[in-house]
């Protein structure tokens, strides 16, 4: 007779039976007065089997049954030695967890390989439209039974099926309970926000997680993702790879001045935040600038003392050195394939019109970014300028320069950018060029960024 | 609408009230609406960036809350269209240009421009100019047909003032005279998740505004400020909506037919509010059934959406729109016992909660935004064929999935 039923029932997991209050302490499981039984998230399913196991509970197991059956195999990929570790370490970790790989490292190929060993229905997540498709191209290498779609106006459901975030957030408390193993492509996005209920509504025991970059290790992100996810169970730096696995990287750093309207102007509008940031740090030094700058903007006038602050963070982030820099880099490369990153969209525009290279920006529609990046791709231009867009989620063809004007969004972007350019090829080497303003927080932003390259990094050479 | 942060109020005798433009206002409502007009020609970018500096200025020359300022400047700028000002689609200006520049070992702008220029039979001026003409901040700004007049600025602003507000609502109460029943049944047609009730003298209409659902909140924030203009120009009005405005704080916001957004506003030609596409495609379908104009007017506020009729078989077709569970068990079960029978439609896409439809509720048509006429008929069938076959029992354990367009199904969930 069994004492415990397990269903899913709209995103969570229904339990029925006399053992589902008593025995089921610890793993999330609550009664629901509404319906009248006891509810866990999705995401505990695991846990709730183990613990009926553990004590010796009769269940029925309704999700079990309902999951999807694969009516191929996966064939495993061949592996590099770093990659080979990763599967390793995923299955030491009990198959839940995250894999950090540079971007170009091959994280789709680990992905594979687990899949491969798993031998289950899987459910793949993706961020955007472009890297649907191009999942799906990568997993018919390895895999000759039917892969569905769900996103970009496809819905078509089968044992391995690729997903965007958008409708996994709209869909899963359907359908979260037909996959044995789910993969989450840059999956530190999932570390904040509403979205994370998508994961919170899967059952799959098997969860992994790929990223360029690790959550902050003790972040709220890093608690969340442990959660849902699993923990960091490999970490690979592109300093381990550059040279062997990925491209031999050069970085140039090149220093610029301001001129004395733009620091005139850079000083005039930071002074009245810089004062006060000052004076808050006086009293509590353990304040961070980011604490800093939510106090201010909540002070009367903050909003005004902000703003300054954020115009003069865009003088130092593309002056006037810097832009005829940009020009020059574009001109002695031109033989080469360039990614031009700037911090906002702006300085893209006013990049490309200097120097006629394409723009692709959050105003590019998909037509036409789909055509710009086909051309780089046949060689037909030779640069590309972007401010976010290129940051991740699209595939970009294989480039060698970068040229990094300004970033706003800390060593996150700075690592997926860099990688953009590090896809390994015979003879390859790559070079990225950071440019720094000087004496202004472009110095000091810029040193924050590049921490998750150090200290195993690449070459760097200083130019003034 | 207005955006949240550019609502103003204003309070009296501990009651708030929208904080309105008048002629007091005048003054400086013309001198914004000349500096917006000075701009005819000019980018969006430039008039942006020029009036983000105006702004404060004109507050202090006036000496009136730059909110204000700002929430007139958003409702003045918009009643100007745009164009793309060039000769050739600008992706092909680029796509041409940056294909050129990227022709020859040695970079020489002008000689690109030139090249591209000629590919395109256009100056290499206005090859340059067009590069990125069709970015929203560099279209060129076109002048209304007729020139936007300072009274005309303060009703649009008063009218947008008033819709912002009810977008940032929980709860809308209507309370109005009893000949004004029809507001009920506009409401009702917008999808509007209300309920009513009243005497002879006064009716009252409790709306819930769109921060009390957990789905389409932004979707239903439009289509209850969509609905505010049908109560322009009803006598005897008071309206009160509880919203959260700034800083989460819950404020009652009071308006009467007294205020200046009644006043110069015009009310909006009546309408049955009846999809006029699903009434010309069920006469088009020539099936024999024929949709009765107007319903029954005897009960005006019961009144059906669509009252369908073929021979001596009368229909009722409710049609639901934004719905939580509670509300489309609290529709059905407002529904009359007698009479002819109702068929409920409801529109899946505008569920407002995650919840499914209750397992007890049968006889529902389920369609996703467009209401399919053809499958609306045959379920109207086969609910006349269901009353004939027991007509005590009426619909029970019918159920119709108009999702699928197949034909309905006698099996029940």
């Amino acid at each position: 007779v069994t004492s415990l039923r397990i269903d899913f029932d709209r995103g969570t997991l229904r339990l029925d039976g006399a053992a589902a209050s008593s025995s089921l302490e610890g793993v999330g499981v609550l009664y629901d007065e509404r319906s009248n039984f006891h509810r866990a998230p999705a995401y505990r399913y695991q846990s709730v089997v183990e613990r009926a196991l553990a004590r010796e509970i009769t269940y029925e197991d309704v999700i079990a049954r309902e999951q999807l059956v694969m009516p191929a195999a996966i064939a495993p990929p061949l592996l590099r030695p770093y990659q080979a570790r990763a599967v390793e370490s995923f299955d030491d970790f009990g198959r839940r967890g995250v894999v950090v790989m540079p971007t170009g490292s091959g994280k789709t190929r680990v992905a594979c390989a687990i899949m491969a060993r798993a031998s289950c229905s899987v459910l793949v997540l993706v961020p955007t439209r472009a890297l649907l498709e191009q999942w799906c191209n990568v997993l018919r290498t390895f895999y000759q039974g039917p892969i569905g779609v769900v996103g970009d106006g496809t819905v078509r459901l089968e044992s391995l099926t690729v997903m965007t975030f958008e409708s996994a957030y709209r869909r899963l408390d359907v359908w979260g309970h037909r996959f044995g193993m789910i993969v989450i492509d840059e999956v530190h996005h999932f570390g904040s926000g509403v979205r994370s209920e998508a994961l919170e509504m899967c059952t799959a025991p098997v969860r992994l997680g790929l990223t360029a970059t690790a959550p902050h290790p003790a972040s709220p992100g890093e608690a969340r993702l442990r959660d849902l996810v699993g923990p960091v169970v490999c970490e690979v730096a592109i300093g381990d790879l550059i040279g062997n696995h990925l491209a031999d990287l050069e970085i140039v750093r090149i220093h610029v001045a301001l001129t004395e309207a733009e620091r005139a102007a850079y000083q005039r509008n930071l002074a009245p935040f810089d004062r006060i940031r000052r004076q808050l740090r006086s009293t509590d030094r353990s304040l961070t600038f980011t604490e800093c700058l939510q106090t201010i903007a909540r002070m009367p006038g903050g909003r005004a003392i902000v703003a300054g602050m954020n115009r003069a963070t865009e003088i130092a982030s593309f002056p006037l050195a810097k832009r005829r820099m940009v020009y020059r880099l574009l001109q002695e490369h031109r033989a080469d394939r360039t990614l031009v990153f700037t911090a906002i969209g702006e300085h893209a525009y006013a990049v490309a019109s200097d120097a006629l290279v394409p723009v692709i920006t959050a105003e590019t529609n998909r037509h036409e970014r789909a055509s710009i990046l086909d051309r780089f791709r046949d060689g037909k231009i030779r640069a590309i300028c972007s401010p976010r867009v290129l940051n991740e989620g699209i595939d970009v063809p294989d480039a060698n320069v970068a040229i990094i004007v300004a970033g706003s969004l800390g060593q996150r972007e700075h690592v997926q950018r860099i990688g953009r350019i590090l896809r390994p090829r015979a003879g390859k080497r790559a070079t990225a060029y950071e440019l720094v303003t000087l004496d202004t927080i472009d110095e000091a932003l810029t040193r924050a960024r590049r921490r998750r390259l150090a200290p195993q990094g690449p070459a760097v050479t200083h130019v003034s | 609408l207005l955006p949240r942060d550019l609502l103003s109020l204003t309070s009296h005798d501990r009651e708030t009230t929208p904080r309105y433009l008048t002629a007091r206002d005048e003054d400086w409502v013309a001198a914004v609406v000349h500096e917006v007009r000075a701009w005819v020609g000019r980018t969006i970018g430039e008039r942006a960036l020029a009036l983000r500096t105006r702004s404060p200025e004109l507050a202090a020359e006036h000496g009136i809350a730059s909110r204000l300022i700002d929430g007139l400047l958003h409702v003045l700028t918009r009643t100007y269209s745009s164009e793309v000002a060039c000769g050739r689609d600008p992706v092909e200006v680029r796509a041409i240009t940056f294909d050129e520049a990227a022709l020859h070992t040695t970079f020489d702008r002008e000689a690109a421009l030139a090249r591209a220029a000629a590919r395109l039979h256009l100056d290499p001026r206005q090859v340059e100019a067009g590069l990125f003409a069709d970015r929203e901040r560099a279209r060129r700004i076109v002048a209304p047909l007729a020139p936007v007049s300072s009274v005309e600025a303060r009703d649009a602003f008063n009218l947008s003032l008033v819709e912002g507000l009810l977008a940032r609502s929980a709860r809308v109460v209507i309370e109005l005279d009893a000949a004004g029943d029809e507001v009920i049944r506009f409401a009702r047609r917008a999808g509007l998740l209300c309920t009513w009730t009243g005497d002879d003298a006064r009716l009252r209409l409790d709306v819930s505004g769109p921060l009390s659902i957990l789905r389409h909140t932004a979707k239903y924030g439009r289509a209850l400020a969509r609905f505010f203009p049908v109560l322009l120009g009803r006598p005897h009005l008071h309206l009160h909506a509880h919203c959260l405005v700034r800083d989460d704080e819950k404020v009652v916001v009071h308006i009467t037919d007294a205020d200046p957004v009644f006043r110069h506003t015009a009310p909006p030609a009546e309408s049955t509010g009846i999809d006029a596409t699903l009434v010309r495609a069920i006469e088009r379908l020539g099936t024999g059934w024929e949709v009765v104009p107007d319903g029954l007017p005897e009960d005006r506020v019961l009144r059906p959406d669509l009252v369908l009729r073929r021979g001596a078989c009368v229909v009722h077709v409710e049609i639901i729109r934004f719905h939580t569970t509670e509300h489309l068990r609290r529709r059905i079960e407002s529904l009359p016992r007698e009479g002819p029978p109702t068929l409920v439609c409801l529109d899946e896409s505008l569920a407002c909660d995650r919840a499914a439809v209750p397992h007890d509720v049968h006889d529902v048509l389920r369609f996703r935004r467009r209401l399919d006429a053809a499958t609306l008929l045959r379920a109207a069938d086969a609910l006349v064929d269901a009353v004939h076959d027991a007509p005590t029992c009426t619909l029970e354990g019918k159920f119709f999935d108009g999702t699928t367009g197949d034909e309905p199904t006698a099996a029940p969930r």
